[in-house]
């Protein structure tokens, strides 16, 4: 096609898909260097991928406890990859920041309504005289108590979207993982979603950075939602589970929702694929151009036809045994 | 046992449930709070109160409390608290007969008046209760054939009437319907004519 140095004979990547992740490139590096560098790669990986034409992603034969094959990645999700380590976690950072606007004003509404009834019966019962010395004391206490939850919530928001959050740090995992849930749980209940956690009794030490964790378990809760939103379906329920494993730890988002065809499993991976009206379909791709650096997966499992599941594996290498 | 009613909280936010309860405590009301719909079945019982109820909450939902009380046989009143956008569940929730509701942010003086009104709603509805089943223990009380003599004279049959349908005399359903009045307690035609539509339904 037009674009120099690909030879037109690549049939297993599509004409549009080169022509975008092209145009992907040019829109995310501003250093004509690494722009050179991705270019190179992305030709080396088209070539590759002549070779070897992609996998099937429901073959039959295929063990589906494993992420598929050892191939990289999803080819598109690479452009993301390819981001220096600063830029992918500014990405990141911005992406979760725009996700979490849905969800401030739910989760400030609380301790807001909280406030809003201490302080309107505080001063009507002030102006009626019948409001004793300590009494005064005690409900100053009880507002203190919710703005001081109001700016952990803030302080929770502000860890997720830091774009210099990428440093690994011993982290319990479940504990993080709880952090995120709890961040999401006033909107999954207004949207009458039911979240459910299954956590092991044992704490999951990782050496990782809690803001990377964080930012891709929030995608695909946020996923799982909007796709029982969108479809509406009867069963609304979101599953978050924890599964210790000899070569790592797996954390499994499963949904009731619409699911994702066999045939989708790899595609919603690359950068700007994405099925919503308002989605920039994003959030696959960072997720996964966030943990493969690190030795882990992300996958979506074929085997489940009722509703959507989705694995993170986080490497033992990343796995450091519970403090003892 | 006192018998100051109970308004029962049922809130899954922490923070707002801790704030209604100290607030209408402040009002002198007597108030105990659950954080969640589960929570709240198994202890309340059928004690006399009204219950405050967010619409929206994790778990059972306060439309499903409503649901459950509903076919429990509660006719506890219900004031929903709802939020932005929760007109559509709203409407629903007083279709199945919720008393009232108030929109969050909640005012205070706003939720007392309407918390003092469904206490009063559920005074009248529990001694309508109690009535109704007062008079259904009078019912059992009676013998077969006066209850066919109850049922025909409230259909407005005369004594003359009954005695050839029922094939007695006159005399005999004059004794019966004295002893229906006695037996139900009833002053007048029109009294009793009241309870055989709670009976007889
Ligand atoms: N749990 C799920 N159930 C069904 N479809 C899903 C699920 N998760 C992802 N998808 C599909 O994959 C697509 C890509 O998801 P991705 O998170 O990358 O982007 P997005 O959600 O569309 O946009 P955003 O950048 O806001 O996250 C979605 O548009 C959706 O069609
Ligand atoms: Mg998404």
């Amino acid at each position: 096609m037009t674009a120099s140095g690909i030879p037109p004979t690549l049939t297993p990547l599509a004409a549009a898909d080169v022509i975008t992740r092209l145009e992907s490139l040019l829109g995310c590096c501003d250093a004509p260097e690494t722009l050179r560098t991705q270019l190179r790669q992305l030709i080396a990986e088209a070539r590759a991928s002549m070779d070897h034409p992609p996998r099937r992603s429901a073959g039959p034969a295929q063990d589906t406890l494993e992420p598929p094959g050892a191939q990289p990645s999803a080819p598109c999700g690479q452009q993301l990859r390819a981001l220096p380590a600063t830029r992918l976690a500014q990405c990141a950072g911005r992406h979760t920041a725009g996700a979490l606007i849905a969800v401030l004003p739910h989760e400030l509404s609380q301790p807001l309504a909280a406030i809003a009834m201490y302080s309107n019966v505080a001063s009507a019962l002030l102006q009626s005289g019948t409001l004793a010395p300590d009494a005064l004391a005690d409900v100053m206490d009880r507002i203190q108590g919710q703005v001081k939850r109001a700016a952990e919530i803030l302080a929770r928001l502000r860890e997720l979207v830091r774009s210099d959050g990428a440093e690994p740090s011993s982290t319990d995992l479940c504990q993080t993982l709880a952090e995120a849930v709890a961040l999401i749980r006033p909107l999954a209940a207004h949207k009458q979603v039911q979240l459910f956690v299954d956590f092991p009794a044992e704490p999951v030490r990782l050496q990782v950075s809690k803001t990377v964790i964080g930012q891709i378990v929030l995608h695909l809760l946020f996923n799982s939602i909007e796709a029982i939103e969108q479809a509406g379906t009867a069963q609304r329920r979101v599953r978050l589970s924890v599964h210790p494993e000899p070569m790592g730890v797996q954390v499994t988002v499963q949904d009731s929702g619409p699911g994702i065809r066999p045939e989708d499993a790899e595609r919603i991976f690359k950068a700007f694929e994405s099925d919503k009206s308002a989605g920039c379909g994003l959030g696959l791709a960072i997720s996964r151009a966030l943990i493969e650096p690190l030795g882990g997966h992300l996958w979506v499992d074929p085997r489940v036809t009722d509703g959507a599941t989705l694995h993170l594996r986080l490497p033992r290498s990343a796995h450091t045994e519970a403090d003892q | 046992m006192s018998d100051q009613p109970t308004v029962f909280v049922v809130d899954d936010d922490e923070g707002v449930c801790e704030a209604i309860d100290w607030s209408l405590r402040q009002a002198g009301l007597r108030v105990e709070s659950f954080p969640s719909a589960e929570s709240f079945l198994s202890a309340h019982g059928e004690r006399p109160g009204c219950l405050v109820l967010d619409v929206r909450m994790q778990g059972m939902s306060g439309l499903d409390l409503q649901e459950v009380l509903k076919a429990r046989g509660s006719e506890l009143p219900i004031i929903f608290i709802t939020g932005y956008g929760d007109i559509p569940t709203t409407v629903q929730a007083i279709k199945a007969g919720a008393v009232d509701f108030v929109e969050k942010p909640v005012a205070w003086d706003v939720l007392i008046v309407r918390i003092r009104e469904a206490l009063r709603e559920d005074e009248r509805r529990r001694s309508q209760r109690a009535g109704r089943t007062e008079i259904r223990e009078r019912y059992q009380r009676l013998t077969v054939r006066e209850r066919e003599v109850m049922e025909l004279v409230t259909k407005g049959l005369s004594n003359k009437e009954i005695a050839r349908l029922l094939e007695i005399s006159s005399r005999t359903v004059e004794n019966h319907r004295a002893r229906v009045m006695t037996t139900m307690q009833a002053d007048s035609l029109a009294t009793l004519c009241n309870m055989a539509s709670v009976v007889l339904s």
